[in-house]
């Protein structure tokens, strides 16, 4: 067989030879924050509690994003995907530290606001509470210019999976963040030349997707690209944007496990101060940035409505004009408005649209959705909650037969008051 | 991906590569030492892609490429996964015919070239030419490859057909019945991007989202690379995957082709001057591998619908009192020959695994034999069988065991009747 040479070796690249040295280090961050970490052990502790679910971030993986928001500084964190509130939390707890980092989080989930916020209200100042902007809503509809804006250091959490995701992320957030010091967190991302993952398939089926693994359940199939080890359809994403820009994906795994190996004894000081609950050299998370690196990139293009280039306003017979006002009722899933709707322009036939609402919303979820034409089921549906502007973006199958748009209550017994703007793009 | 030491999976035990066997087959050496014999055959190969007439599929330079490669190898059978329009079916039954000892399995769910392409190529040749193929008009998901293996020796695999599901039966089912013999595996559809000039740009591009996505929304300019390959077929993920596990190196041909060609300009000249350009490239867009002359252990993938069940039921089938049961479908393409609604006799629990498992027998015709969905017009699966002396097992996957579509027996594509002979069916999870 012949020796290797670099993917593309042909064909003309950025220049890696003028990268700078690695803008962050994740395991001397580690060792730097020790005595943070372990000074605030206890309120991490507490956190972790209240969160209540340590199956999707361990005790040391708190500790090691707790050291990157600390040794990394954001203005910004902007975190995809929430879930239970771990990493938010966590977040949180290292702006309370900062004093100087806003975090936005995007989320569909509601068991941040439900339970785990209440929960973690017990244990700290309301004040620690100011950071965080919790959104729930579709990753995918949100305004990345605005909560960009004129942030100068930020911190990205990918922590919500599939293709579409990552293409937001590579497509549409990356550029956005390359004129600008930041870093990317991965979670589920093991590396297995460290993390001691086992070569065999241990009797599985191949891994055929993320979409078929929440078809068929088959949660124990993974994939190997290289040295990620996952079942993320997001590692392909990523191996693909590595191989076309000459950039290396790091690997927290191989950072610790190298840094802690060349440096013994601060390996022992790690384990003496934070104990094995709050100091491995595993992190099953990897990382990526453009800082520092040399282009010019390639990103991949953006489809869905972010590709959209015409747009209208729709006028809806239901929905009330200029300041006022819909009221949802604080019973869930309870219909507050149900509108004939109709764009005020003309898309071409066989041209994709979307209904985009600008939605404020102060109070509980609400959900926004298009029903069937005979109004017997909901086409597509889509939940939001914010206390700042967001969008929600609804497909519209075929504009010809269009159903009527609902605005609703959502999965929470708490009524809302909801401002809308729609237009409808395409 | 840039992955520098340690190599992958270094902290798990594993075959130990240092007892592997030198590199027993080299591409671009057969290709060298073929020249002769492809400048002998030119006539008749062109000829060949004239009859098959779908160059798109594969270049005249691809066919020499892989003729070298089949005269390079000499297997005493060839397993064809895909076939299409039959541009490598032709250039095997062709080299077979050179060779004298070759046999060719051909599967694929096309017809075209039982009703299209063999009849131009028959023009061109002589009907023994013929003799060696077995060309089946079958599903390769479906196929026995213990009884298509046999007592062959020395096997070569063109892996030209897509999809996981078909990417799991070459890793799970295929290699390891091929570790006891010489084996090669071809893979069409993989570009190197190391060679080329390749472009790194998306091009406008979104990012590529799998195969199903792809012919989902007809993207087909969006593509993927892992490592060196650069391709639209998931395939390169499973391979990627399968190269992770058993550190095992996938070939690339345009690389050495490359290789021995940028090396020694005085060999590509003679190749130039033997063959032309329509016969020579450096270009091939191709990869390969094998296991033979490896350490093992392996490591492959469990087969879906392959494994051991732990749970069956009999299947309660309205119009249909007893097996072993008989439909014989009509000479139409597609026409079909019975739609049977069904239900097992136990409740499957929700969420499980479920398969319905036939055993059928099928003589005259290709048939297909699936299940419909809700519409009653499309298939959730489909299954294309060939006509076999022996019964067969078809495992359909039961997405949903409280929506049970109709089973369906068919006329494939080809309008010849089939009687198809059902000896049982049951679910099982």
């Amino acid at each position: 067989m012949t020796s290797v040479s670099k993917p593309f070796g042909s064909t003309p690249g950025r220049d890696v030879a003028l990268d700078q040295p690695r803008v962050f280090d994740v395991g001397r961050h580690y060792y730097e924050q020790r005595h943070r970490i372990h000074e605030d052990a206890a309120v991490l502790r507490a956190l972790i509690g209240a969160v209540g679910w340590p199956n999707d971030l361990t005790p040391a993986q708190w500790a090691q994003w707790y050291s990157v928001a600390l040794g990394f500084a954001p203005d910004l964190v902007i975190e995809l995907g929430r879930g239970y509130g771990n990493s938010t939390a966590l977040f949180a707890q290292a702006a309370w530290r900062l004093g100087r980092m806003k975090i936005v989080s995007l989320c569909v989930s509601g068991e941040w606001a439900s339970m785990v916020a209440p929960r973690i209200a017990r244990l700290v100042e309301p004040a620690w509470f100011a950071s965080i902007d919790a959104r729930r809503t579709d990753i995918l509809s949100a305004d990345y210019g605005e909560i960009i804006a004129n942030h100068q250091r930020v911190l990205v959490l990918w922590d919500a999976h599939g293709f579409e995701i990552a293409e937001l992320v590579l497509g549409e957030i990356l550029p956005r963040l390359s004129d600008r010091p930041h870093l990317v967190l991965m979670h589920d991302i093991s590396d297995n030349r460290y993390a001691g993952v086992p070569r065999s398939y241990g009797g599985h089926q191949l891994w055929k997707g993320s979409r078929w693994q929440q078809q068929t359940g088959a949660w124990n199939s993974r994939v190997n690209i290289g040295w990620m080890n996952s079942i993320q359809d997001q590692v392909i994403a990523l191996a693909d944007f590595s191989a076309r820009n000459d950039l290396e994906i790091e690997s927290a795994d191989r950072q610790y496990t190298e840094f802690f190996a060349a440096h013994p004894a601060y390996a022992n000081e790690m384990r003496q101060q934070l104990g094995e609950e709050f100091f491995s050299a595993i992190g099953h998370w990897a990382s990526l940035s453009l800082t520092g690196k040399a282009g010019p990139f390639h990103f991949p293009a953006i489809t869905g409505w972010r590709a959209a280039s015409s747009r209208c306003a729709i006028v809806a017979d239901e929905l009330p004009r200029g300041a006022a006002a819909i009221v949802t009722a604080a019973v869930p899933w309870a219909y507050a408005s149900t509108s004939a709707w109709r764009p005020q322009g003309s898309p071409p036939l066989n041209v994709q649209s979307w209904i985009r609402c600008r939605l404020r919303v102060q109070g509980g979820p609400i959900g926004v959705s298009l029903l069937t034409p005979d109004g017997r089921a909901f086409v597509q549906s889509q939940v939001a909650s914010s206390t700042s502007p967001v969008d929600v973006l609804l497909a519209v199958p075929e504009l010809a037969q269009r159903g009527r748009l609902v605005i609703h209550t959502w999965d929470s017994p708490v009524a809302a008051q909801v401002h809308i703007d729609l237009s409808l793009v395409w | 991906m840039r992955v520098s030491s340690p190599t992958l999976f270094a902290a798990t035990p594993g075959r130990d590569i240092a007892n592997d066997a030198p590199e027993r087959f080299d591409v671009a050496r057969w290709y060298y030492e073929a020249r002769r014999r492809v400048a002998v055959d030119a006539g008749v190969l062109r000829q060949l892609i004239t009859a098959v007439d779908w160059t798109n599929d594969l270049w005249p330079s691809q066919w020499a490429q892989w003729y070298s490669v089949v005269l390079g190898f000499r297997p005493d059978l060839i397993l064809e996964l895909g076939r299409g329009k039959g541009n490598s079916t032709a250039l095997f039954c062709h080299a077979a015919a050179t060779l004298g000892q070759t046999q060719i399995v051909s599967l694929c769910h096309s017809g075209d070239w039982t009703m299209q392409t063999a009849s131009r190529v028959a023009k061109v040749v002589r009907q023994q030419w013929f003799d060696r193929l077995d060309a089946r008009m079958t599903d390769i998901l479906t196929a026995d490859y213990a009884d298509i293996l046999g007592d062959h020796q020395r096997v070569l695999l063109l892996w030209d057909a897509h999809g996981f599901d078909v990417a799991e039966v070459v890793l799970g089912e295929i290699l390891p019945r091929l570790l006891g013999r010489e084996h090669f595996v071809i893979m069409h559809d993989i570009i190197d991007n190391r060679h080329g000039g390749v472009s790194r740009s998306y091009h406008g591009q979104p990012l590529w989202k799998g195969s199903e996505w792809q012919q989902r929304t007809g993207c087909v300019d969006a593509r993927v690379n892992i490592g060196w390959m650069q391709s639209i077929q998931d395939q390169i993920v499973a391979i990627a995957d399968f190269s992770a596990r058993n550190n095992l190196e996938i070939g690339s041909a345009d690389h050495e082709y490359h290789r021995l060609f940028d090396e020694d300009p005085g060999l590509a000249a003679e190749m130039r001057e033997s063959l032309g350009e329509e016969f020579f490239s450096t270009l091939a867009q191709w990869a390969f591998f094998s296991l033979t002359g490896k350490a093992g252990p392996f490591e492959f993938p469990a087969v879906g619908g392959r494994r051991a069940f732990s749970h069956e039921s009999r299947v309660a089938v309205d119009g249909l009192s007893q097996l072993p049961a008989t439909v014989v479908t009509n000479a139409r393409a597609w026409a079909f020959g019975s739609a049977w609604t069904w239900r097992p006799v136990i409740d499957v629990p929700r969420g499980a695994d479920a398969w319905l498992r036939l055993r059928v027998q099928v003589d005259g015709g290709s048939v297909g034999i699936g299940l419909l969905a809700a519409n009653g017009t499309d298939f959730l699966v489909r299954r294309a069988l060939s006509p076999r002396d022996a019964a067969v097992e078809v495992m359909l996957p039961v997405a949903d065991s409280s929506s049970l579509g109709s089973l369906v027996v068919q006329t494939w594509a080809a309008p010849v009747s089939a009687r198809v002979r059902i000896d049982d069916l049951a679910l099982v999870w």
